[in-house]
């Protein structure tokens, strides 16, 4: 090749103008038709690639669409594992489905390859940060290991990520679980906000309401916990749930006048039907205890002639308790008391003193109109109370309610 | 293949002149790179597919350990393989990369059709069949026999075919990976051995139109996708330390196992020869069968799941074990097929299985499994292959993610050194020698030591005389000077900073014809005026020795310039010096250093 064109070189030399030109003009030609053939030749080649590729990449989507229902069907199955092998042969033949990445890490999660799951959350999540399901996911997985901080992270930022579909209730949902999380990490003040800000956002329905109202109360926030429940018996007055919660909430906090109000309205309601029995019996038993301490309670909002009736019902049951009490350590009672079997306790001699003052005003029906004297009268009913809870066990009936009373009155100072 | 030579003709008796024939190769050359470049992304596209397509067909939808099939259609497309290899494509065995170089240096560009024809389908058979093979290295051969046909078609000049094959190659390469500066890096790294502008502007067109067809049809997302890399502490690099140390020493297990397999396979009878791939594919596929199909074809799925963290500590060192083996049987039973898939492999289930230990023993650290395997396939790259550019840049490509650049630099280097000095000749060049071909090694001509001026520089013990002193002046100068008399030549400086270097009876013919007479003209004429306006060239200690070889024709010596002050002279150079220093080199004796004579220049 050289040799030649060393001689065309020196042909070119001696040549005349119109040899050269006749020269140049063959060569361009040439040239010209070698590239249109070449040229040619990437189109036919261009076209069949382009064909089998189309076809190969149909057969290769049926294949994955074939394997990642395979997979998606054993995962709802609950059998991970073959969701595993069959969502991975899904991926090679469609690796960009992203649904199919999805639940592949999902179906890795679920057979607790947490290691696996996270890293390929991860990855997912380089793609689509905002994503609220891989956020939600990694902090589930970032939960189970352990590690709080993240979870958390990644709990606010599903929270506050982009969703498929009802975006407002998934929302929520992640919420309701980031406050369950930190519930159970101690951290009722970050639960009880998060909680807030959800139900500010959320629709006003009895069944949000009432679960608001159980997250609350879980919260440690039984105030804002029993609006909530009032809230749903608001919005619905067959709601036997709320009615139920809010009404033994409200007995659990001391407000037996909300609990009676609530408790009432409960099984006069055709809707109790619907309740279990035991809800029923509970029910029934927290309105009558409600309705007994509201004849038992020794308020100092009652008229003054209502407070001293109720102080002379419950200083008649105290007494009763009291000398029960008492004679249990006349008789040396083994059940009596640990401290002092067979001998009287200076606690319940104490009362004893002051019992025997007492009568004196319990006998004249003038002495007690005096506001003073109710509440010393009322704080030796509570006293007793207490004291014989603690000398001779747990009350019942009556005397439990005033012991409810005494704890709350104890609880409020 | 070694019969083949080239059968190119210059345009028919054409009347141009060398010049004009230069300049239209010269524009031809540019503009059939980029019909390379389409035409190799293409088949490159095509190849590919007809993998999957096999693999599909041979292996099933979804192979799974147990399958009897995993064992038995290796087998039997390994028997098909062998015989048309032998019978048919003769010049289709071996990975393509020696293939292509052999075509560069020894059959001047040439690459037969029948040779693509067979490379393409014998090796998408033997992969799609399950053999332990890459398709890369056969990409990188396709594209090199597409440029060669284009090269011989358009009737370009021998030295211009040559050029075409690693443009090719290039091309090829670059759609296999979807990475086009790996594979500019790998053809320079690898193939030509060094840079050179004239062919690197045709190397990156091609690459780059390749890839664009690679994208058009697979997308341009990179190959594999790993979260990003945050190095919060530095301590962090010594655990991909590690890495590059289990990375260099598992290459050189695996280069071993090659080294001894291949040969000892070549040995056998021609019968059992001909059944080696069979049994190779029976073996693989064994292996597939009682429970690591990953093993089997080029693995691309598995290096994925690895980056996942989908496999478990010893499933993952297992893996790159057995992919060790079964490459090792692939390969050296001599069917077609390449070795980059498998490394990356091997490195990939190796990198994870590493990061999977250390994440146990060292939890608080911030690199995922994925980010692992990924260095880890660099390792292996820059270990086994040694391509230590290459690999790095591979790395940043096939991931497309930056943030593992220092890993990976740490770690290739380290892998690349440990396999440097255990494993002296690379395994290119190991089986280039087994398969009786020298071709050069570009990694030793890369660290080839070329030697300078400064390694034959010696002292100026020669008259040194000021060209503006009267020819008297520097006669009787000359005459008083100490050793003057045995001294060949005397160096003359001139005054416009230049220098003349004449011969002893060049100056004694000048003061011959001067006589005794002091006051005659010629006397007080400068010595330079009478020397005429000649001078030596002004050559630096950093040149190549070579370059100035063809000055000892014309000059007795040759003053050695500081580059930092003109006419400051560094020291001399003698024809015997040169030699000297040549002579050093080839017995391996140490240089002399410069320093020892660079007391000896003297200031303007």
């Amino acid at each position: 090749m050289e040799g030649e064109i060393e001689a065309s070189a020196n042909s070119g030399g001696t040549s005349d103008g119109s040899s050269l030109n006749l020269a140049k003009r063959k060569i361009i030609l040439r040239d010209s038709a070698t590239l249109m053939i070449l040229a040619l030749a990437t189109l036919i080649l261009y076209a069949i690639t382009s064909f089998l590729f189309r076809s190969f990449e149909t057969r290769r989507a049926e294949l994955g669409k074939k394997y990642a229902a395979r997979g998606a069907v054993a995962l709802r199955a609950g059998q991970p594992e073959q969701a595993i092998a069959a969502l991975r042969v899904a991926q090679s033949y469609a690796p960009d489905a992203r649904t199919n990445h999805l639940l592949l890490a999902e179906a890795l999660a679920e057979a607790h390859h947490t290691e696996e799951a996270t890293n390929y959350f991860l990855s997912l999540r380089e793609l689509t940060p905002a994503d609220g399901f891989i956020n939600l996911e990694l902090a589930r997985m970032a939960r189970e290991k352990g590690e709080t901080r993240q979870a958390i992270d990644y709990y606010r930022a599903a929270s506050l990520g982009n969703w498929q579909g009802d975006g407002l209730t998934r929302r929520r949902e992640v919420q309701l679980e980031l406050s369950d999380y930190l519930v159970q990490n101690g951290q009722r003040a970050a639960a009880r906000a998060e909680l807030l800000v959800s139900a500010a956002n959320a629709p006003e329905t009895g069944a949000l309401d009432t679960l608001f109202g159980d997250k609350l109360q879980a919260a440690n926030d039984p105030n804002d916990a029993l609006t909530y429940y009032q809230k749903a018996v608001k919005l619905d007055r067959h709601d036997f749930s709320a009615l139920l919660k809010g009404g033994r909430l409200a007995y659990a906090m001391g407000d037996y006048d909300t609990a009676d109000k609530l408790l009432t309205l409960a099984p006069r309601e055709e809707s109790r039907a619907s309740a279990s029995e035991p809800d029923e019996a509970e029910v029934t038993s927290l309105l009558q205890d409600s309705e007994r301490i509201q004849r038992l309670t020794l308020s100092k909002n009652l008229p003054a002639e209502d407070r001293a009736e109720h102080i002379r019902t419950a200083a008649g049951i105290a007494k009763q308790r009291f000398d029960e009490c008492a004679a249990k350590f006349d008789a040396g009672s083994p059940d009596a008391g640990s401290q002092d079997t067979g001998s009287e306790p200076s606690g319940l001699q104490s009362l004893k003193t002051q019992w025997q003052t007492a009568a004196k005003l319990l006998n004249r029906r003038s002495s007690l109109q005096n506001a003073a004297n109710q509440d010393s009268m009322a704080q030796l009913v509570f006293d007793t109370e207490i004291q014989t809870s603690k000398l001779c066990g747990a009350p019942t009936g009556d005397d439990a309610l005033l012991l409810l009373l005494a704890k709350s009155r104890h609880g409020a100072r | 293949m070694s019969q083949e030579t080239a059968s190119t003709e210059a345009p028919a008796s054409s009347p141009l002149n060398s010049a004009a024939l230069f300049m239209r190769e010269e524009r031809l050359f540019l503009l059939l790179s980029i019909f390379i470049g389409i035409l190799s992304g293409l088949l490159v596209v095509s190849f590919r597919m007809a993998i999957d397509w096999l693999q599909v067909l041979l292996l099933g939808a979804a192979p799974a350990a147990g399958q009897k099939k995993l064992f038995l259609v290796p087998a039997a497309i390994g028997l098909v393989v062998s015989v048309l290899t032998r019978y048919v494509f003769p010049g289709v065995r071996g990975s393509g990369v020696n293939q292509t170089k052999a075509a560069l240096y020894i059959h001047n560009g040439y690459i037969s059709v029948r040779t693509v024809i067979g490379k393409f389908f014998l090796s998408a058979l033997a992969i799609g069949s399950g053999q332990s093979l890459g398709p890369e290295d056969p990409s990188l051969q396709i594209g090199a026999g597409v440029a060669s046909l284009i090269g011989r078609r358009m009737k370009l000049s021998r030295e211009r075919l040559r050029l075409f094959a690693p443009v090719g190659a290039a091309a090829g390469l670059a759609a296999a990976f979807n990475a086009p500066i790996s594979a500019i890096l790998f053809v320079i790294e690898e193939v030509i051995g060094k840079w050179s502008a004239g062919v690197l502007g045709s190397i990156v067109l091609a690459a780059v139109s390749s890839v664009v067809v690679a994208r058009w049809f697979w997308g341009d997302q990179p190959v594999f996708r790993i979260p990003s890399i945050t190095l919060r502490d530095p301590r962090e690099l010594l655990a991909y330390s590690v890495l590059g140390v289990i990375g260099g020493l598992a290459s050189l297990l695996f280069a071993k196992s090659l080294e001894y397999l291949r040969p000892l396979l070549r040995r056998q009878s021609q019968w059992f020869q001909l059944l080696q791939p069979s049994l190779a594919g029976l073996l693989v596929g064994g292996i597939g069968y009682f429970g690591f199909p990953e093993v089997m074809g080029a693995g691309y799925g598995a290096i994925d799941q690895a980056m996942h963290a989908q496999f478990a500590f010893k499933m993952l060192l297992a893996l790159g074990l057995l992919k060790i083996v079964a490459t090792t049987l692939s390969f050296s039973s001599g069917t077609p097929g390449g070795m980059f898939a498998p490394t990356l492999f091997i490195g990939a289930m190796l990198g994870a299985s590493v990061g999977s230990y250390e994440k146990i023993l060292l939890p608080h650290l911030t690199g995922s499994i994925g980010s692992y395997a990924l260095v880890g396939m660099g390792v292996l790259f820059a270990a086994f292959l040694r391509a230590p550019l290459t690999s790095v840049f591979m790395v940043v490509e096939v991931s497309g993610n930056y943030s593992i650049i220092l890993p990976v630099i740490l770690a290739n280097t380290i892998a690349y050194l440990i396999s440097r000095s255990l494993q002296p000749v690379p395994i290119f060049e190991l089986l280039t020698h087994q398969d009786g071909l020298y071709l050069p090694s570009m990694e030793e001509e890369r660290e080839e030591h070329e030697a300078h001026l400064e390694d034959a520089i010696q002292p100026a013990t020669i008259p040194i005389v000021h060209g503006a002193e009267s020819v008297w002046n520097t006669m009787k100068n000359v005459e008083q000077q100490e050793g003057a008399a045995a001294a060949t030549a005397v160096l003359v400086q001139c005054t416009d900073g230049g220098w003349y270097a004449a011969r002893r009876e060049e100056l004694q013919k000048i003061f011959a014809e001067l006589g005794s007479d002091l006051s005659s003209p010629e006397a007080q004429i400068p010595l330079e005026t009478r020397l005429g306006a000649e001078r030596t060239p002004l050559i630096f200690p950093d040149q190549p020795l070579s370059s100035v070889l063809p000055y000892f024709q014309r000059w007795p010596v040759l003053p050695v310039s500081n580059r930092a002050l003109r006419g400051a002279l560094e020291g001399i150079l003698s024809l015997e010096s040169v030699l000297k220093s040549y002579r050093l080199q080839l017995s391996g004796s140490a240089i002399p250093s410069a320093s020892t004579v660079g007391d000896h220049s003297i200031s303007t």
